[in-house]
């Protein structure tokens, strides 16, 4: 860990400060931090226990320093216990999280952790990303931490093999360093520093090859990191001198540095151990020990296995936190939906309701306007009746007046009972409650039967009982009765007969009438296009039908109507 | 003896052609001629008619408001409705009110004059239709829907069946081999089973429907 909390005295013990004035629950949190970071180095496991203890409780109680530093001291286990994902995914939670705190420290923390978990995975380009973001608000704000901010991009330069920037930020944070005014102090946080930039600076000139200041950095760094208990730097500068002995063919000493790693008890930096077991089976092979390389081999395997089921049990936490998070991601997001579904509910609520009232409203004012069509209309015709029944009395009385009139007066009295028939029958077709085939065929019948009557011509009426029910549109209601009046009006001028026969059936879709009578007829082939024959051929046609008239001299006349209906 | 008729008819023009119309004839003259039937009362006391002409749609108090009224204040009095529409609730309710007779203005002024004479007689004149249009609505009724039914004798079903089948009196005649005059009073009778039920529900439909 490079970049760690115990960094900041003055803000932990502002924090602690705060802590101290806070509820109980808060205080819990801080207590518990306190034992993760104690344990963080020497018993990562206990520690990662606590962390995640804090951390729960931070999320119950919403504290978002708690969170923040549950997580730092978490990752600072995490780290010594070589569980590098897992110490990704909880710093990738630091950074949402700092935004949201609006605060440059947090900012600091959260991009330095993220930096932190992908320099130790090796992923250094992206983890200088990360670690510029840093160096960035400590330049700006001119923080005193500044010096690690340099001293932490000497490993990443390591990693990615560029020993010069490494050696040139390791030195310059140390340089740094030694002019910051904690320098001198033998607290904690500036013995953690010295212990990594020793390191660091070992690691850095290692790399370039000057062994000697290599190995005196790293002499420099080993007490120090026993005196602050700092496992991890004190195996990596134990592995890095066995390295350099190694490199330069001492290795007596090489052996003794890499057996100092392996004597050291607990689950901590089981990565470190696993490089001085290798290390030692490498050199007795060269050394031809065969039996020896053989058991440090065996010991590397044995530490790789234990490290595979380190990362087993690693695999397990991550696969227990990410189970958590996916739990409370789910809740979060039920909760959501839920509260989604109730919204959307509601609003199409709303819709409906306003939707039906819309129509409602509609109809009704359609209604409106609709009755107030009928009653001008229904005015109009009351009006215009009227007015053709006084001119047709007033004709009728005008006879017995003037005699010689009589022609004129009896053609006057005649256009207005036209009129009054065509009214009649253009209100009736204008009704919609005449829409059924049984109203058009009983007026059919009541013409016929009283304009026949007149004439002394027997009707014979009859139609088919289903058509009752069907519906005619009012074009086609108009034309079927206009056809037939037109026929029925020939039979009593023309014709001569003495009976009637109407026949309305029913076939398929389709309506069949026939009008025949018993009169003279007439030479159909002749009569092709009389006036009559006009009309009757425009009603059929409008009705997309078809007619037909057939007539023998003598033998009466035959007329025929099909059209077709829904 | 004339028959005296009163009119009322809102058109002014019919109104003063039907005076003159009924005036023409020998045997009938004109009493009064009004425009409304708001006053009725009082115009049918001045005029003292034997057959009163009654517009359906006029202003004010409906045609079929005042052939109640007639008919409870003056039974003798016989009333031929007129109109310009088939419509077949107004006619319904106005035969069932007490109307002897209704006409469509579209008759021809010859048959108007016939007409008033009947109904003087007391016969039930009628357009085809319009009678039919009754009768249908007579039949329609069923015995558990009012208990108001109307209780037709044998012939009369019979005559009236042939009626809703749109022959005419003169085909009926000679179907049920009896003379025409007697297919009226057939059909007469079936109209005064109507009248008993001047408060019937019909009634008061129409005038709500007037008024609405």
């Amino acid at each position: 860990m490079l970049f760690s909390l115990t960094s900041y005295p003055q803000w932990f013990d502002s924090v602690k400060h705060a802590a101290a004035t806070q509820k109980i629950d808060t205080n819990k949190v801080q207590t518990l931090i306190h034992l993760c970071e104690a344990y963080a180095f020497s018993y990562p496991d206990t520690a990662f226990f606590y962390g995640q203890q804090a951390y729960a409780l931070s999320e119950k109680l919403d504290y978002d320093n708690g969170r923040l530093f549950s997580i730092i001291n978490i990752n600072a286990a995490l780290y010594a216990m070589g569980n590098y994902t897992l110490e990704l995914d909880y710093a990738f939670k630091l950074l949402p999280l700092a935004k949201r705190m609006n605060n440059i420290y947090a900012t600091g923390f959260s991009n330095g952790a993220v930096g932190d978990s992908y320099a130790n995975l090796g992923e250094y380009s992206t983890a200088m990303k990360y670690y510029r973001e840093v160096l960035k608000i400590g330049i700006r704000e001119k923080l005193p931490e500044l010096h690690r901010m340099y001293s932490m991009l000497a490993p990443v330069f390591i990693g990615m093999q560029q020993y010069d920037s490494a050696l040139f930020y390791a030195k310059k944070g140390y340089a740094l360093f030694k002019t910051s005014p904690c320098f001198t102090s033998n607290d904690w946080d500036t013995k953690w520093s010295e212990s990594a930039v020793y390191t660091e600076l070992g690691n850095a000139f290692a790399g370039k090859g000057i062994y000697d200041s290599a190995l005196f950095y790293y002499r420099r760094s080993i007490p120090v990191s026993e005196y602050i208990g700092m496992t991890i730097n004190k195996i990596d500068a134990f592995n890095g001198m066995a390295s350099i002995f190694r490199q330069v063919h001492k290795f007596d000493s090489a052996k003794w540095y890499a057996q100092k790693v392996l004597i050291e008890k607990g689950p901590i930096h089981p990565a470190g151990k696993q490089k001085a077991a290798s290390l030692l089976a490498d050199i007795y092979e060269l050394q031809h020990n065969a039996d020896s390389a053989l058991k440090y081999l065996h010991l590397a395997i044995q530490l790789k296995d234990s490290l595979y089921n380190h990362e087993k049990m690693m695999a397990f936490q991550n696969v227990l936190l990410k189970q958590n998070e996916k739990e409370h991601a789910v809740e979060v997001a039920t909760s959501a939906l839920q509260n989604r579904y109730r919204l959307y509910f509601v609003i199409s609520g709303l819709i409906i309701a306003f939707t039906i009232t819309a129509i409602f409203i509609r109809n009704k004012r359609q209604k409106q306007l609709q009755n107030i069509r009928n009653s001008i209309a229904h005015d109009l015709h009351d009006d215009i009746g009227s007015t053709l029944s006084s001119i047709s009395i007033m004709s009728e009385l005008a006879k017995a007046k003037s005699p010689d009139a009589l022609p004129l007066l009896n053609s006057i009295g005649e256009s207005t009972a036209v009129i009054q028939e065509n009214m009649s029958d253009i209100v009736w077709t204008v009704n919609p409650q005449n829409d059924q085939l049984e109203n058009v065929i009983n007026r059919m019948n009541l013409f016929a039967s009283e304009i026949l009557d007149v004439k002394n011509i027997e009707l014979q009426f009859t139609s088919d009982e289903t058509l009752a029910a069907s519906r005619l549109t009012m074009k086609q209601r108009k034309n079927l009765y206009l056809f037939f009046k037109e026929a029925i009006n020939n039979v009593t001028k023309y014709s001569e007969a003495s009976k009637v026969i109407v026949s309305i059936s029913r076939q398929d879709h389709h309506i069949n009438m026939c009008i025949k009578d018993d009169g003279k007829g007439f030479d159909a082939l002749n009569v092709v296009n009389g006036n009559g024959m006009n009309t009757m051929r425009k009603r059929a046609e409008e009705l997309n039908g078809y007619f037909n008239i057939s007539s023998e001299i003598n033998a009466g006349t035959s007329v025929q109507l099909k059209f077709k209906i829904t | 003896m004339e028959i005296k008729v009163a009119i009322f008819e809102d058109n002014k023009l019919l109104r003063e052609s039907l005076q003159q119309l009924v005036n023409s004839v020998e045997d009938m003259v004109c009493n009064g001629a009004f425009a409304d039937a708001n006053k009725l009362e009082r115009n049918i006391q001045s005029a003292n008619p034997d057959v009163v002409m009654m517009d359906i749609d006029m202003p004010g108090v409906s045609g079929i408001e005042a052939v109640q009224i007639i008919k409870e204040k003056f039974p003798h009095i016989h009333i031929l409705m007129q109109t310009v529409f088939e419509e077949n609730d107004k006619i319904f309710a106005a035969i069932c009110a007490g109307a002897s007779g209704y006409m469509l203005k579209k008759t021809a002024p010859q048959k108007m004059i016939e007409a008033i004479r009947e109904t003087h007689f007391g016969g039930a004149p009628m357009t085809a239709s319009v009678a039919i249009k009754v009768l249908q609505m007579v039949r329609q009724q069923s015995p558990t829907s009012t208990h108001e039914f109307i209780d037709l004798s044998e012939r009369e079903n019979e005559i009236l069946a042939l009626l809703v089948k749109a022959k005419s009196y003169k085909a009926i005649a000679s179907t049920c081999f009896v003379s025409i005059d007697t297919v009226k009073t057939h059909v007469r009778h079936i109209y005064e089973k109507l009248h008993v039920h001047s408060k019937s529900e019909a009634v008061a439909k129409a005038i709500h429907q007037k008024l609405v």
